[in-house]
């Protein structure tokens, strides 16, 4: 019973997480694709070039990285949030900050031509040609938002860099998955491995379905 | 008026569509033509001010479009409309899309519905006002993207192959329109293969190949042209 209210917490609180940072993330990085899919020029395409080439960035550096900046001797130490949900949701939504922008800004450019230069020789003004095309990729714009959330729920590096795993605070699937098995408890790590299985399945399955709709 | 100043335009990948370009639209319909790649529709969208040149200037009504702030800009860019070579369909029903440029120019929605309908049964496309973009062929596309475009009642009508997709009946209800718009004072700039309609409609035609402007001349000179080819295959 103890271990099945665990497992319940573990999925909720890694569900939380990982949907604030897919949420954070998109709010900074939708935009950013939005403006970078309006432009020509060649600042543009070294922008999308680095983004493109950071989707591999390993999770740990990301981690290491975060962890140099929040550490009490570190520029934002002060802010006190190493080791809480808030420097893994901060992790978490800077390493798939380039996996949203190089998607959205693929199918951001392609609807250029389609739909915002359209709108705005219809008499759109720049907000209203943004929204407009905003809508008309709403279903790509989904898929992308649920494959950064499922990269986010998959990670370990930031997690257990950051978040320290502490046992009813920031454990989450995959920095409980690594404890449960170097601790021989098989069991325990084949039932979270289980679950995180069955909600990435189920996120694929949603993507698949979206994406047959869209065509 | 609008004016193009030594325009040239290259694409980000290094691609020359437009090389050192000057002209007014001041005909009622200016005609452009050329073979495909020959700068027509980069022309039209520099013309519509969608494409910042890359050097020269675009005046509308002397004024200089790219310096302008943004409020200006989009005011100058509501006289002007363009129409794509394959039209594009927002989600949602064709009165919908009509509705559009009247929507995002702040009219009250009956208005903008009452407006949309006007116009469509003008066009004898009131049929089609309840479907969406899957539901309609290539040539109710046209027409829709057609409608769309008038309805806000532009000063300049940019259109990119207008009467590729249509068939005899639906070119003449498009061309009779044309006609009536002239007659209201709006200017049209046409992008087209079709050298009947060139002749048929223009007074002016401006002849692109690689970028340049190879010649302008009047659409009697074309029409003595289509003449002579008909006369030299009859003789044959």
């Amino acid at each position: 019973m103890v271990l099945s209210s665990e497992v319940l917490e573990i999925t909720i609180r890694s569900l939380m997480i990982s949907s604030t940072a897919t949420i954070l993330s998109s709010s900074w990085s939708i935009p950013l694709s939005l403006r970078l899919s309006s432009s020509h020029s060649k600042l543009t395409n070294l922008i999308v070039s680095i983004f493109n080439a950071l989707i591999g960035l390993p999770t740990v550096i990301v981690g290491l990285f975060l962890y140099m900046l929040l550490s009490r001797t570190g520029p934002l130490g002060f802010l006190q949030i190493l080791y809480t949900p808030i420097a893994i949701i901060l992790g978490e939504a800077i390493l798939i900050t380039p996996l949203i922008v190089s998607l959205a800004y693929e199918v951001f450019y392609k609807a250029r031509v389609e739909y915002w230069e359209v709108a705005l020789t219809l008499g759109a003004d720049t907000y209203q040609a943004y929204r407009t095309m905003l809508r008309e990729t709403l279903s790509d714009v989904i898929i992308i938002f649920l494959i950064a959330f499922s990269r986010a729920l998959g990670e370990l590096g930031v997690a257990l860099i950051v978040g320290g795993n502490i046992r009813g605070f920031t454990r989450v699937f995959t920095t409980t998955i690594a404890l449960e098995i170097a601790k021989g408890n098989f069991e325990f790590a084949l039932t979270l491995g289980l679950i995180l299985l069955i909600i990435i399945s189920t996120i694929t399955a949603i993507i698949r379905i979206l994406g047959v709709r869209r065509e | 008026m609008i004016e193009l100043q030594n325009v040239t335009f290259v694409y980000p990948n290094g691609i020359l569509a437009l090389d050192n370009v000057t002209l007014k639209i001041t005909d009622e319909i200016t005609i452009i033509m050329g073979a495909n790649g020959s700068g027509k529709t980069t022309l039209l969208k520099i013309l519509a001010c969608l494409y910042k040149p890359t050097r020269g200037r675009v005046l509308i009504d002397g004024r200089d479009f790219w310096v302008l702030n943004k409020k200006e800009r989009l005011k100058i860019r509501r006289k002007i409309v363009y129409i794509h070579e394959n039209p594009v369909l927002f989600r949602g029903t064709v009165l919908e899309n009509i509705m559009y440029p009247l929507i995002v120019r702040d009219h009250h929605v009956e208005e903008a519905r009452k407006k949309a309908l006007s116009i469509v049964e003008k066009l004898g496309i009131k049929h089609l006002i309840n479907r969406r973009r899957q539901e309609l062929s290539a040539g109710e596309a046209q027409l829709v993207a057609f409608a769309r475009a008038i309805v806000a009642d532009p000063e300049y009508i940019l259109m990119d192959e207008p009467t590729n997709a249509l068939d005899s009946e639906k070119r003449e209800i498009v061309e009779n329109f044309i006609i009536q718009l002239v007659k209201k004072r709006r200017k049209f700039v046409i992008a087209t293969h079709d050298r009947l309609l060139a002749a048929r409609l223009s007074s002016k035609i401006i002849e692109l190949s690689e970028g340049k402007i190879l010649r302008i001349s009047s659409s009697n000179e074309l029409l003595a042209k289509i003449k002579s080819i008909l006369f030299q295959k009859d003789e044959s």
